[in-house]
């Protein structure tokens, strides 16, 4: 059987649960959020004891798989991962083909095309394959397959409990940020994580549920696992102001190497997917011999995820130009592990990388001007939040990130400074970002968050026009009515209704009536009885559609006053605008 | 659709489901978690003793990676992070080292054996004012065992570490500090008295010797120390008793000999001492009067300087200092010296010139010439 298909697509609903044949239990709208609400308090504990469990899963394997030094032995570190790869192979391709990749856009095809499905098999083979594969050594990260496990317990929950299909599609999200939460243990960054990448709105009613269920997961978790920080913050501080350029170079720097990682992705992959299926087998394998190659020569640190090696790094027990070495070798290896197919996350190496380069650039630029005041410590802190910008492009994620971490903001300026930088360029050189990257790869259209993000805001203002010279009442004639259309020049005439309201007809019917012989009755015997909604300039755009479609010209009031006429807008206008803003035909970078 | 009365009976049902659920993973995580940190401590454990045998046995390499994985199981021990960033520090990895310490400072500022780790790295990184500020929590600081011991410890050290850099006022002023709360502890006050006469407060340091003397007369460190001391604040009596003292108890260094030998001479040569009779007075004003005639010459020939009369230009101030002496020297006989103490006096201002215009021509003297200028330098300050 070939298993060439996207890792996306392997996620097809095989569960009649999900289908046509799919019914939901009634609940009134305003008892199933209540009741949503609760359930997300269930997901985080749950997705929170998963990820628990996870994560120990994780460190049991590398405890008995490469041994319990922290170094570990040099026939370990070139057999294990060989081995342990091929193990995991077998597994993805024979019994859990939807484990491919970090598990973000999985989480996202979830609610955007399978009404909130992720098979509660897929989080159980991303449980155990991905803690194979990172307790052998691949160069991965727990985050990403702890957001897709609390995305399916979230996905499975809500299909059991038959929820509506709008809560089923909007359930996985509320679970992925509990398990993100849950494997980072810092519940701001997940929650703006999530909104941020995955579900891309603020809504009250999701935030509340996102929030609950991230809080939920990490208390859980910190009562399991203690509320240590994965790694060890030095004490930090920005004293001078002028000391932000040197963190200015860090961010150009760092776009520059987000830059690289993601071209190597982008290159590698369609090259390995591309290759025969049987190939699928030993990819993993020879990712994992490369990996061990990299340990043997000298470089253990960039087996695993790499977190007790984060906390050296941020207290001065490598050399700067070790640093930079750790950091390329890092995207090297990172970028094996992941276009072969192994499960596994980009999260950690993305921090692992960030605080490497960030170390490597402070310990040099220290070198150079002795009079600098930060740490190393504060440089690799600052260049975790740069590569987390620049590589995953979740600029608002990677300062809270930062600073929930750290728990410092004195260095907020500092982080703001090199995210900025390290986001912009990337955004210049790569266009598009590694999650769409990755989904139009796999041939999966999702939408993007980052160009959702940058899309104009069009209102009805940007449609509006000078409102007519005259309009007529609802007593005035017919043939009063088709005189005032035809002075204005307008296709449809406006007729106040009463001193806020209004109503319009079209001046084909007008003229229809007055032909008719009914040119003295009042125009009220042809318009509309009831008067349309109040629309004001501030408007969405879209949310006047429906309005220009009923109406065939449409009042636009002021908020303050309701009798003053602004402008008018028809259902050609609201076209026009569209058309002009680019949004009926979309554009994509050639992947 | 089902009807709503569907989700009135379902959903109490669903709640406890769900936490029936929970409990049962709760318990089931709370088995795995437990016996994974059974695993941790026993694993962290080891290395730590590991790490430990490593730093008995000098290997500082091999403990640093013991304790790091030590640290990989139980991350927030402190115990270890401490005994890690001691063996970085004994390695000399001294920046890696401050980075632990500066991690543990952070979460127990007043620790007072942390601060005083980080005050012993900021010497060696050479960083006074870092090393002075944390030898201060040290010593302020918060111990678990033997607070006093530790602190007086750590002031001592302070003070040395000021000594060694110059800064004697401030070493003095923690020694001050110090030994107004000094225990009953001999090897302690004798320390200390060897560090106020290092920085220069020599009534301090005889004032501890002499409360080491007062319950051990023998000592003969404290002997020395005290004889120096007062040698040295020109209580020559003192100074020759104390190490007199300390000669009967056992041979004395060289320098020790030499401070005796010179209070000796002193005491034989000061003719202004209490106690003697108008003839001895005499007759030591007589002596000073030819030695100090005998150093004038053999500095005069050293410095190729012509003394001759009949009437020297007296350009030099050996030369008008022999002038001088010269027209004296007749009158220099014990019993006209004794029927006039002002012309003695007059006398001996001249002896005190002589020896100290053939200092500055000639360097320090010896022997009688030495005392002579002691005798005069400690009636100058005496003046004064």
């Amino acid at each position: 059987m070939k298993k060439t298909e996207s890792h996306v697509a392997d996620a097809v609903p095989t569960e009649p649960s999900s289908g046509p044949d799919y019914t939901p239990v009634y609940r009134s709208a305003f008892r199933e959020e209540r009741f949503f609400l609760l359930l997300a308090i269930f997901i985080g504990i749950l997705s929170g004891l998963a990820v628990v469990c996870f994560r120990i899963a994780i460190e049991w394997s590398r405890l008995k798989l490469l041994g319990p030094e922290i170094t570990p032995t040099p026939l370990r570190i070139l057999l294990v991962p060989v081995v342990v790869s091929l193990f995991v192979a077998a597994l993805v391709i024979w019994v859990f083909p939807a484990v491919r990749g970090s598990g973000v856009n999985q989480t996202k095809a979830a609610l955007y095309i399978y009404n909130g499905l992720i098979p509660f098999r897929t989080a159980v083979g991303k449980f155990i394959t991905s803690a194979l594969a990172i307790g052998a050594g691949h160069s991965l990260g727990p985050e990403d397959p702890s957001l897709q496990i609390g995305a399916g317990i979230a996905s499975a929950l809500g299909r059991r409990l038959r929820l509506s299909r709008d809560k089923l599609r909007l359930i996985a999200p509320v679970g992925a940020a509990a398990g993100l939460a849950a494997a980072f243990n810092a519940p701001i960054s997940a929650v703006l994580f999530v909104i941020e990448e995955v579900i891309g709105r603020w809504s009250a009613g999701i935030l509340g549920a996102v929030v609950l269920s991230a809080i939920s997961s990490v208390v859980v978790t910190r009562w399991f696992l203690g509320s240590a920080p994965l790694f060890r913050i030095p004490p930090v501080q920005l004293i001078r102001p002028a000391e932000l350029l040197a963190y200015a170079v860090l961010g150009v720097l760092g776009g520059i190497a987000s830059v690289v990682f993601a071209k190597g992705i982008q290159i590698l992959r369609p090259k390995l997917k591309a290759m025969p299926s049987w190939t699928q087998y030993i990819q993993p394998a020879i990712a994992g011999l490369l990996i061990g190659l990299i340990g043997y020569f000298g470089a253990p640190q960039v087996m695993g995820a790499g977190y007790e090696f984060i906390d050296q790094a941020m207290h001065d027990q490598f050399t700067w130009e070790f640093l930079a070495i750790l950091a390329g070798l890092k995207i090297l290896s990172t970028t094996l592990s992941f276009v072969s197919g192994t499960p596994g996350g980009m999260f950690a190496p993305t921090l692992f990388i960030g605080a490497m380069l960030g170390g490597a650039i402070g310990g040099a630029e220290r070198i150079l001007f002795p009079h600098l005041t930060g740490t190393v410590g504060t440089y690799a802190l600052v260049g975790m939040g740069v590569l987390f910008a620049g590589f995953l492009r979740a600029p608002l994620t990677s300062v809270f990130m930062v600073l929930e971490v750290s728990g410092n903001y004195s260095i907020i300026v500092a982080v703001i400074v090199a995210n900025s930088l390290a986001y912009l360029l990337s955004r210049i050189l790569q266009p598009v970002p590694i999650f769409d990257l990755l989904s139009r790869q796999d041939g999966v259209e999702l939408p993007s968050m980052e160009e959702e993000r940058e899309a104009p805001v069009l209102r009805v203002e940007d449609a509006m026009r000078v409102p007519p010279v005259s309009t007529v009442t609802f007593h005035d004639s017919i043939e009063d009515a088709l005189h005032a259309a035809d002075t204005a020049g307008e296709s449809a005439i406006l007729i106040r209704v009463d001193s806020r309201s209004w109503t319009s007809v079209a001046r084909d019917r007008l003229k229809n009536a007055f032909d008719s012989g009914d040119g003295q009755q009042p125009v009220s015997s042809i318009a509309a009885p009831d008067a349309m909604p109040q629309v004001y300039p501030d408007h969405p755009l879209h949310s006047a559609l429906p309005y220009v479609y009923e109406w065939p010209i449409v009042a636009v009031v002021h908020r303050a006053n309701q009798q003053k006429l602004e402008g008018v807008v028809t259902l050609k206008d609201v076209l026009r605008v569209y058309r002009r803003a680019g949004q009926v035909s979309m554009k994509h970078e050639p992947v | 659709m089902k009807s709503s009365q569907e989700w009135f009976r379902r959903e109490p049902a669903i709640i406890v489901s769900l936490l029936v659920l929970s409990a049962a993973l709760f318990v089931v995580t709370y088995l795995v978690t437990s016996a994974f940190h059974r695993e941790q401590v026993h694993l962290a454990g080891k290395y730590f003793a590991a790490g430990q045998a490593a730093v008995a046995s000098a290997q500082p390499a091999t403990a640093i990676e013991d304790f790091h994985t030590a640290l990989l199981y139980q991350p927030g021990n402190q115990d270890y992070r401490f005994k890690l960033a001691q063996a970085l520090a004994l390695a000399g990895r001294n920046k890696e080292a401050l980075s632990h310490f500066l991690n543990l400072w952070e979460s127990e500022p007043g620790d007072g054996e942390v601060n005083l780790e980080i005050a012993r790295l900021a010497m060696r990184m050479n960083e006074p004012a870092e090393a002075s500020r944390f030898f201060h929590g040290a010593i302020y600081g918060v111990w678990n065992d033997s607070p006093e011991q530790h602190r007086l410890e750590a002031r001592i050290e302070l003070a040395k570490f000021l000594l060694s850099r110059g800064a004697f006022g401030q070493a003095d002023a923690e020694l001050v500090a110090l030994s107004a709360e000094l225990p009953d502890n001999t090897p302690l006050r004798l320390e200390v008295g060897s560090l106020f006469t290092q920085a220069g407060d020599l009534a301090r340091a005889l004032e501890q010797f002499r409360t080491v003397l007062a319950s051990n007369r023998n000592n003969v460190v404290a002997l020395t120390g005290a004889g120096h001391a007062a040698f040295e604040l020109g209580q020559y009596q003192t100074a020759a008793s104390y190490l007199t003292r300390a000669a009967g108890a056992g041979p004395l260094d060289s320098s020790s000999q030499n401070i005796l030998h010179i209070s000796q001479l002193v005491l034989e040569s000061d003719p202004f001492r209490r106690g003697l009779s108008s003839n001895e007075r005499a007759a030591r004003v007589a002596a000073s009067f030819e030695i100090a005639g005998g150093r004038m010459r053999q500095c005069a020939s050293l410095k190729d300087v012509d003394l001759a009369p009949p009437a020297p230009t007296a350009s030099t101030p050996l030369a008008r200092d022999y002038a001088k002496w010269r027209e004296l020297q007749p009158k220099i006989n014990v019993r006209d010296l004794r029927r006039a103490p002002d012309f003695m006096e007059g006398v001996m201002n001249l002896v005190f010139q002589i020896e100290s215009d053939t200092e500055q021509a000639c360097g320090p003297p010896a022997g009688r010439d030495l005392a002579l200028l002691l005798i005069s330098r400690g009636r100058s300050g005496a003046e004064k």
